[in-house]
């Protein structure tokens, strides 16, 4: 690029000039290079191009008032969490089972332990990495919350036929066990009055885990830290589940419950199957995990099929439509719909250009950051 | 993804219409996919999940681009489906072969794409953005460069 000089002042104009385009440039490329459209003061946002950084929707998962199809996309990623978690469990289960035979030696069990420990990590490592958006999607922060008015007892889960009030209880009583552990020896729960338990609730201890059950699959799950002074109330909030707003009006949403994983939850936490006593007590834990995360599976089994159908009911006014998910589960299977589709798209270019298009630059934009 | 090919992204989105955006997304997710091919070859495991989750998210938007009234959008979103369990699959087992597969299904739809992207004729969808022109304007009186102000500031003023 030269410039050809015929007069002093030109020459001066021209150099100022590319003085700042170079400015300029450097300038451009500092915008386009960050994705933030106002880097300084002096910037100028309305002459540079209209895409607004949506910080918010990078924190937290809000996911508020659109696709179901984001919604699905939540549910696959828990459920795929899950089914590995399943597979976890079921293999613990066979080392359990062998290891309660009565032919293994101790020297036998301690090496199918090893294996117990290796599954048991796996699985906390999933139920932490397992995130859509940043946001953990297994640790229970998309599940109905309940608060505790003592710091002693924490509100581990609660089924959802577990009314929206507040649960008194009355008393704990706790003491520590041979290891130094804390162990609960009785509940008095308050079955009379606004904040009582159902008539029928009956209490199960498990160390340090308490569960209240009732008629009706009403199900409470709470851990005691320490001895409570006095009583204590719980308050179920019967709110935390990721609310979708799946249709255009008011209230119609789905609330999705994702429960929390975990091996405490499960109550595998301290399985061992070193010993012919832990092998026994380990399989009985076991399989109330598995009917743990299967029950958590079928809810979300539910929810995709909900997913579906309303996606099915917004987006369709095709009459041909029957299952629009049947799912590609194999490598060839994906193959051949990938060359089918492949060619349909080639051939209807219009109607392809129609089926596809992106109309929202800033989300492209945010999968740069 | 490296800084200079952020740039180039945004400079392309910048300037794209529907569909072009639409093969953005791919190319965008086929990157993120070779980046954490690499990223699980040298065992790195926090990079690789993210490199992952950008190509989720990638495919999310696909899902979301799709209007599925029509039959093509209905298979592509099965596609998709199966590519996201695949890149979950991939988290889980640490395990090339799942990015292998979603590659086989991604990199054929992005040419297809590609392709008829060149028959869509419709503007940009970002509006206000500077046009970009690539090459040497000549001036008004003669073959010589002039550099006048370009046209950052339009008389907007924060």
């Amino acid at each position: 690029m030269s410039i050809r000089v015929s007069q002093n002042i030109s020459a001066i104009t021209a150099q100022n000039a590319l003085h700042r385009t170079d400015n300029k440039l450097s300038q451009s490329l500092e915008r386009l290079s960050s994705g933030l459209k106002i880097n300084h003061a002096k910037d100028n946002p309305a002459g540079v191009a209209i895409a607004k950084r949506m910080n918010s929707q990078i924190k937290g998962l809000s996911i508020a008032g659109d696709n179901a199809s984001d919604a699905i996309s939540i549910v696959e990623t828990a459920e795929g969490a899950m089914s590995e978690i399943h597979a976890m469990l079921q293999r613990m289960s066979e080392l359990a089972v062998n290891a309660a035979n009565g032919t293994k030696t101790d020297e036998d069990r301690a090496m199918l332990d090893a294996e117990i420990k290796q599954l048991k990590e796996e699985i906390t490592r999933i139920a932490k990495d397992t995130e859509f958006n940043g946001r953990p999607l297994l640790d229970g922060g998309f599940d109905l919350r309940g608060y505790s008015s003592d710091p002693n007892v924490e509100v581990m889960y609660y089924s959802d036929e577990v009314a929206v009030k507040d649960y008194t209880i009355s008393g704990i009583a706790t003491s520590t066990d041979a290891d130094g552990n804390l162990v609960v020896d009785s509940l008095t729960l308050l079955t009379a009055g606004d904040n009582a338990f159902p008539a029928d609730a009956q209490y199960e201890v498990d160390g340090d885990v308490v569960t209240i059950k009732a008629a009706n699959d009403f199900e409470v799950k709470l851990k005691v830290k320490g001895t409570p002074a006095g009583e204590v109330n719980l308050d179920m909030t019967g709110i935390g589940a990721m609310r979708m707003q799946i249709g255009t009006e008011e209230g119609q949403v789905l609330e999705m419950r994702i429960p929390a994983i975990s091996l405490e939850l499960m109550g595998i936490e301290n399985i061992s199957i070193d010993t012919l006593e832990g092998a026994n007590d380990a399989m009985t834990r076991i399989e109330e995990a598995i009917n743990y995360v299967s029950s958590a599976r079928s809810r979300l089994g539910a929810y995709q099929n909900r997913l579906e159908s309303t996606s099915a009911s917004l987006d369709v006014t095709h009459e041909n439509m029957t299952t629009s998910y049947s799912r590609i589960m194999d490598v060839d299977m994906a193959g051949e719909m990938t060359e089918y589709t492949n060619q349909q798209v080639l051939s209807q270019a219009g109607t392809s250009m129609l089926a596809q298009a992106n109309e929202r630059p800033q989300q492209v934009l945010q999968l740069l950051q | 993804m490296t800084n200079e090919q952020k740039q180039v992204y945004t400079l392309r989105i910048s300037q794209a219409n529907k569909t072009e955006l639409v093969v953005i997304l791919y190319e965008m997710f086929l990157d993120y996919a070779a980046e954490a091919k690499l990223n699980l070859e040298a065992g790195e495991r926090v990079a690789l999940k993210l490199s992952l989750n950008k190509a989720r998210g990638c495919v999310n938007e696909l899902m979301e681009s799709l209007h599925l009234e029509y039959e093509v959008a209905q298979n592509l979103l099965q596609l998709y489906l199966y590519v996201y369990r695949e890149l979950l699959k991939c988290e889980m087992h640490k395990d090339c072969v799942h990015i292998e597969n979603a590659l086989k299904v991604m990199v054929p739809l992005k040419e297809a794409y590609a392709t008829i992207s060149a028959d869509d004729d419709s503007a940009p969808v970002m509006s206000n953005a500077q046009t970009v022109v690539a090459g040497l304007t000549y001036g008004r009186n003669d073959v010589n460069e002039s550099m006048a102000d370009q046209g950052a500031s339009r008389g907007f003023y924060v």
